[in-house]
């Protein structure tokens, strides 16, 4: 069993795995992180630095996780599919450098991101035949690269500043577990905007007009000016534009100017956060950088100042996200002592009549979360309800993010106020929303269908998602019988722990089922190993209050934190 | 397997109903039971590591865990008494007056200082309910209009 961790991020993708115990970057053509721009030209795709080479044609497609959970068309194509097609490079790369095929994965993404959006990531990722253990959030995973353990107990804050997001989160780590107490970000601030900026700073001093759609050769000179300053005072390169050629220049004090915004409103975003964890700067123990503007020295400085604690910088802030994913994919895997409780990056609610949000799951609630709320009729025989569901802190659902519509049908007639429908709003360990309802009265349950109302048919992703099916249909087995491997043995590892605070009576058939079913994953049994999984499951159901309370009993919570 | 809704939150953390407690201890607790339930660490207890989390939530809000220890004693009122109305009355009047945004901050945290104060004296009236529900009452007028003043003070996106 294999997996990996994948940093597919805005500007540039990276890929790591754990290989004698500990993560490494899986290079791809002797790089630690591959460009996330993709070329479609005549029937041929093209990705990372080769297609940064055409871009010159136009049909290179860059930042497409900007457009990620939106129903944009770039060169025929949809936000997934050109994802995918990054995510398919990254793994067939992968597999043929390491010799080995990838089972699973867990692929970060940025906290803050939308339902939308994250559903989205995870198709974009079935497409690519790459199982997803989990959707993890960037900065969560980036500080699992830092290699805190067990004794670094404390308050730290993720400071992550990307090449098209940011974002920044606040956790606590104690005992090997990671609690994040609050997120929150941009995602339209990152290093594409610093470039942008240097492009327009330089622009404006040749008097240049470029169109919108053709700055991407003139970005490409600005990052990398920006790159270059690194090791020296002042860079030039050259820019042409319309067959005349113009000498663009960047110095720090130039650089410090164009950042000045970008800089502050990342800042102001972090207080904002530190203001959400109830925590002061000066309880942190400390931050952590994380994404490629962090590079920039201006940039540390300015962070440390505002910041007055310990800065970490030592590991690759391009490399930190994708390692400490691998980390966990294999801590999922292996069920070490290792847990990540992360949190919702944003309210989500109800539209309620008039164009007010009715908030069911604030921002910050740990996840998984379920919340349920009852609705009712406004008219008498009304046969059904429209619900609104949208994501966001604004007062007025127009103001927030549409996350998706849905309609409750078949309700019996009834007087207005009568009906009693309870809605459930779940969202999972990924940050993926579930909404079921049923009628209190009937006990009718109602599949809810739940369409992204970014204007994305789920009809259309079907249909694509079919097709790449199709192609994978062995693939789809394979990836079946891997997770359901994968989850057992966590399971075991769970099950062993806790066998011998089972009573007597239970522990001996407890014990020799786990055997079976280890047996059965041995001799890959699929058949067995779902049977005597579920055997488990239900043998170990009945017990868990007893032992959770047992291993608290006698204890107050009071002598618990004495005990710490 | 026992039913989840016959829980309630002070039971899913193993706590007893009380008002004063100990944050901190409250979120190891937490932990420590999530370190067996989370869906990453055990796939068939995902529904009770969900109430685990909302139970948290609550608890650890003295706004939320105040009204909640209310529920649980049947009180469900949560209007501002009489008593209280002056003063609610006249923070109102006092913000309509200001008008920079600095001072509307400071304002932001005579509010914050005031629901730090309540949630102390709340912290004492465990057993007088009657003076309890008066307290929260106000408590809750405050917070809800601290929420307001911060969406004006702060840009939110």
């Amino acid at each position: 069993m294999f997996t990996v961790g994948i940093d597919l991020g805005t500007t540039a993708s990276a890929v790591a795995c754990i290989q004698e115990g500990a993560p490494i970057i899986v290079r791809i053509g002797g790089h630690s992180t591959t460009p996330s721009v993709v070329n479609y030209m005549a029937n041929s795709v093209t990705v990372g630095r080769e297609a940064i080479l055409q871009a010159k044609g136009s049909n290179s497609i860059f930042s497409i996780k900007r457009a990620m959970g939106t129903d944009q068309v770039f060169s025929g194509r949809m936000p997934i599919e050109i994802s995918a097609d990054i995510l398919y490079y990254l793994r067939k790369n992968c597999e043929r450098n390491l010799g080995r095929r990838i089972d699973a994965a867990v692929i970060t993404v940025p906290a803050h991101f939308s339902d939308a959006q994250r559903t989205a990531t995870k198709h974009a990722a079935s497409l690519a035949g790459i199982r997803v253990l989990r959707l993890l959030n960037e900065p969560t995973a980036a500080i699992l690269a830092f290699g805190l353990n067990q004794k670094s107990n404390g308050i730290f804050a993720v400071y992550d500043f990307g090449g098209g997001t940011f974002d920044f989160s606040v956790l606590r780590l104690m005992n090997g577990i990671f609690q994040v107490l609050a997120t929150g970000g941009d995602n339209h601030l990152g290093g594409d905007d610093v470039d942008n900026a240097i492009l327009n700073y330089n622009c404006r001093l040749h008097g240049l007009e470029i169109k919108e759609n053709e700055k991407i050769s003139g970005r490409l000179v600005a990052k990398f000016l920006k790159e270059q300053l690194r090791d020296l005072p002042k860079v030039d390169g050259m820019y042409v534009h319309e067959n005349r050629t113009y000498n663009f220049q960047l110095t720090e004090d130039i650089l410090r100017s164009v950042c000045r915004d970008f800089l502050r409103r990342s800042l102001e975003i972090s207080d904002r956060v530190l203001q959400d964890a109830y925590v002061s700067s000066y309880q942190l123990d400390g931050v952590v950088l994380v994404g490629g503007m962090t590079k920039l020295e201006l940039l540390r400085e300015e962070v440390k100042k505002h910041f007055s604690a310990k800065i970490f910088h030592d590991i690759d802030p391009e490399e930190a996200v994708a390692l400490g994913a691998a980390i966990y994919a294999d801590s999922i895997r292996k069920s070490c002592n290792l847990l990540l409780i992360d949190v919702v990056p944003l309210s989500l609610g109800v539209e309620m009549f008039g164009g007010g949000v009715d908030k069911i799951i604030y921002r910050n609630t740990p996840i998984p979360i379920v919340e349920k709320r009852e609705y009712t009729t406004y008219q008498d025989n009304q046969s059904g309800i429209k619900f609104h569901v949208v994501q966001g802190e604004r007062p007025l659902a127009a103001e927030c993010l549409s996350l998706a519509n849905f309609e409750l049908t078949g309700i019996p007639p009834l007087p207005a106020g009568m009906p009693r429908i309870e809605v459930k709003f779940s969202i999972d360990v990924n940050g993926l929303l579930q909404v079921d309802a049923w009628d209190k009265r009937t006990s009718l349950r109602q599949r809810v269908v739940v369409d992204p109302s970014s204007g994305l048919s789920t009809d259309k992703i079907t249909l694509i998602l079919q097709k790449a099916l199709e192609n994978q249909q062995e693939d789809s087995i394979h990836v079946q019988n891997i997770s359901l491997k994968i989850e057992s043995q966590r399971m075991i590892k769970f099950w062993k722990s806790t066998v011998n605070e089972i009573p007597l009576s239970s522990r001996k058939i407890a014990k020799s089922t786990i055997k079976n079913l280890k047996d059965a994953l041995a001799a890959d049994n699929y058949e067995d190993i779902l049977l005597l999984r579920r055997k488990l499951e239900q043998l170990f159901g009945l017990f868990l209050d007893d032992i959770i309370n047992s291993r608290l009993s006698g204890k107050a919570i009071t002598d618990l934190a004495e005990k710490q | 397997m026992p039913s989840l809704i016959i829980m309630n939150y002070f039971e899913a953390l193993g706590i007893p109903i009380r008002y004063n407690i100990d944050e901190d201890a409250l979120t190891r607790t937490y932990l420590q039971k999530q370190a067996l339930l989370h869906p990453d660490v055990n796939d068939a207890e995902s529904e009770r590591s969900a109430f685990l989390n909302k139970a948290y939530k609550i608890l650890l809000s003295p706004l939320d865990r105040a009204g909640y220890f209310l529920e649980i004693h049947k009180r469900h009122s949560d209007n501002l008494d009489a008593e209280f109305t002056f003063e609610a009355f006249n923070l109102r009047e006092q913000y309509e007056t200001l008008e920079s945004s600095k001072d509307k901050k400071s304002f932001h945290d005579t509010l914050s200082r005031r629901i730090f104060e309540l949630v102390t004296t709340l912290r004492n009236l465990e057993d007088n309910l009657d003076e309890f529900q008066k307290n929260y009452g106000l408590l809750r007028f405050i917070a809800s209009f601290l929420e307001k003043i911060k969406s004006d003070v702060y840009s939110w996106n």
